[in-house]
Parts: C-alpha cells; sequence; structure tokens
C-alpha cells in the first residue's frame, strides 16, 4: 500500500523493519541485517558528504565511479588488494593480463622542474622517469 | 659527441640497428636545453664481441609466469596496435634464420601483422 503523501520520516512495517520516507515517497529501508538504501534512483548526498565512522565503506556491486572532485586519501594508504593500478582508459592490457602490477597509458608527459619528487609514465613506446630538476629519461637496464 | 638535432628521433621500434632487443638510452632537460641519446643496443653488442663469454642470446622467449623457454614465437594478438615493423622483421629472423638485411628487402612492400579484432 502507497504511503500518505504527507508521510514523512520513518514508519515501522509490519515485519519490523523500518521504511523511510520523504513526503510519501520512500527513499530507504532499514532491514533486521543492516542498514541499506533500496531507492532505485540511488543515493545522493547534496550537502556535507558521506562520512564513515566505522566499519568502512564496502561496494558488493556496480563499482565505485568519482565523477567530480578525484579522490583524497588524507590519512592511510591506498591499497589494491586485488587487481591492478590502472593508470589512463586501460581495459585489456596484455595477452597475459597482469595482476599485482602498475599499467599506465601514455598521456601528457611532465616537463619542468619538480621540487623533491619524482614520476614515471609511459610514451608510446618506453617508459620514461623524471627526477627534480626536471631530466627525464628512459627507463632501461 | 654533440651533432645537429637529427631529423630521424631513435626508439626501440626504429629498426636503424640489427640488434635483438633495441635499446635507446635517452636523457633530456629543459633547463640545462641538451639532449642526450645513446643507442645501448649498439654499444653492447660492441662490447658482446670483445667479451663474448659475458652474452649469450638465446634461443626462446622465457615465460616468466611459467618458468620456461617457449619454443617458437607467438603470433601477433594485440587488439589495439598493428604489429610494429622492427618487431616483425625480428619474429621472421627467428623462424627463417635469414639476416635483418634479407628481411628487410623481402618484406619493405609488405604490411605487418594487423591488430586481433575480437
Amino acid at each position: 500500500m502507497a504511503a500518505n503523501p504527507r508521510t514523512s520520516g520513518p514508519i515501522r512495517q509490519s515485519d519490523g523493519d523500518i521504511k523511510w520516507y520523504v513526503n510519501g515517497v520512500e527513499v530507504g529501508e532499514h532491514a533486521d541485517a543492516a542498514p541499506y538504501i533500496t531507492s532505485a534512483s540511488g543515493l545522493t548526498v547534496t550537502a556535507n558528504g558521506l562520512t564513515v565512522t566505522a566499519g568502512g565503506l564496502t561496494v558488493t556491486a556496480g563499482g565505485l565511479t568519482v565523477t567530480a572532485g578525484g579522490a583524497t586519501i588524507t590519512a592511510g594508504d591506498a591499497k589494491v588488494t586485488a587487481g591492478n593500478l590502472r593508470l589512463g582508459a586501460i581495459s585489456a592490457f596484455g595477452t597475459t593480463e597482469p595482476t599485482s602490477a602498475v599499467v599506465m597509458k601514455q598521456g601528457t608527459a611532465p616537463a619542468g622542474a619538480i621540487a623533491t619528487s619524482g614520476g614515471i609514465f609511459a610514451d608510446g613506446t618506453v617508459v620514461k622517469k623524471i627526477i627534480a630538476a626536471g631530466t627525464v629519461s628512459n627507463v632501461e637496464t | 659527441m654533440e651533432v645537429e638535432i637529427p631529423e630521424i628521433e631513435w626508439s626501440h621500434e626504429d629498426d636503424l640497428c640489427d640488434c635483438t632487443f633495441q635499446r635507446i638510452g635517452w636523457w633530456t632537460n629543459p633547463y640545462i636545453g641538451k639532449t642526450l641519446r645513446v643507442r645501448w643496443c649498439c654499444i653492447w653488442a660492441e662490447l658482446g664481441r670483445t667479451y663474448p663469454q659475458f652474452v649469450e642470446l638465446l634461443p626462446g622467449f622465457y615465460n616468466y609466469n611459467e618458468d620456461r623457454y617457449e619454443d617458437g614465437p607467438w603470433e601477433w594478438d594485440s587488439e589495439e596496435h598493428d604489429m610494429p615493423r622492427a618487431i616483425w622483421y625480428r619474429q621472421i629472423q627467428t623462424i627463417t634464420g635469414e639476416s635483418l638485411e634479407e628481411i628487410r628487402m623481402k618484406y619493405r612492400d609488405k604490411e605487418p601483422p594487423k591488430k586481433v579484432v575480437k
């Protein structure tokens, strides 16, 4: 049965679950196992961001896509415990797909002085590096 | 040895030498305003002639995922790029034993294997 259009807030269901409504539109549900969002249009945070204070953030399907603002880690490491770190639009990387590899597509190469830094990048045929004071060279044995 | 700005850039697939693995050392700095390039492969080839006991060209791709040497080269299977001509010539050399000079003459008007469409 649809909720009254004036219904807003948590409503306990007959099975014990709690559903949230905004103006009669269901926007979320808390089931016995764990809270989750069931809205077909997904979850949109329009202000103040999303803060996870415990338990972390787990994505079980669909992946995580950042369309603006990038991803910033202010504490701790970025760990890729399975798969690879792919830089650039790389789908298939090789005849044998790697694991635990850093792979990169050719892009815009850095130029000029960099202080207390270094970088690695790919051009069409080789991997290059840049070191402080701007020297760029092939990475070669 | 300082030279004029060249028309041809040295690269790992330029086929400007007969080295099996072309290796180009290359350094550049905008503030120095110079670029150094070294055909390491050619220098190593000269060193190898001087010290043959320290250089070995082995007749097989070492499959590092399977820890073994394989018989015969792979067929080109890139879905993104055609086979580079320099690699193609060296593959033909592996198969036929012909010199790169002969192969260049014979195949200069032919096209290397194309990228694979799956």
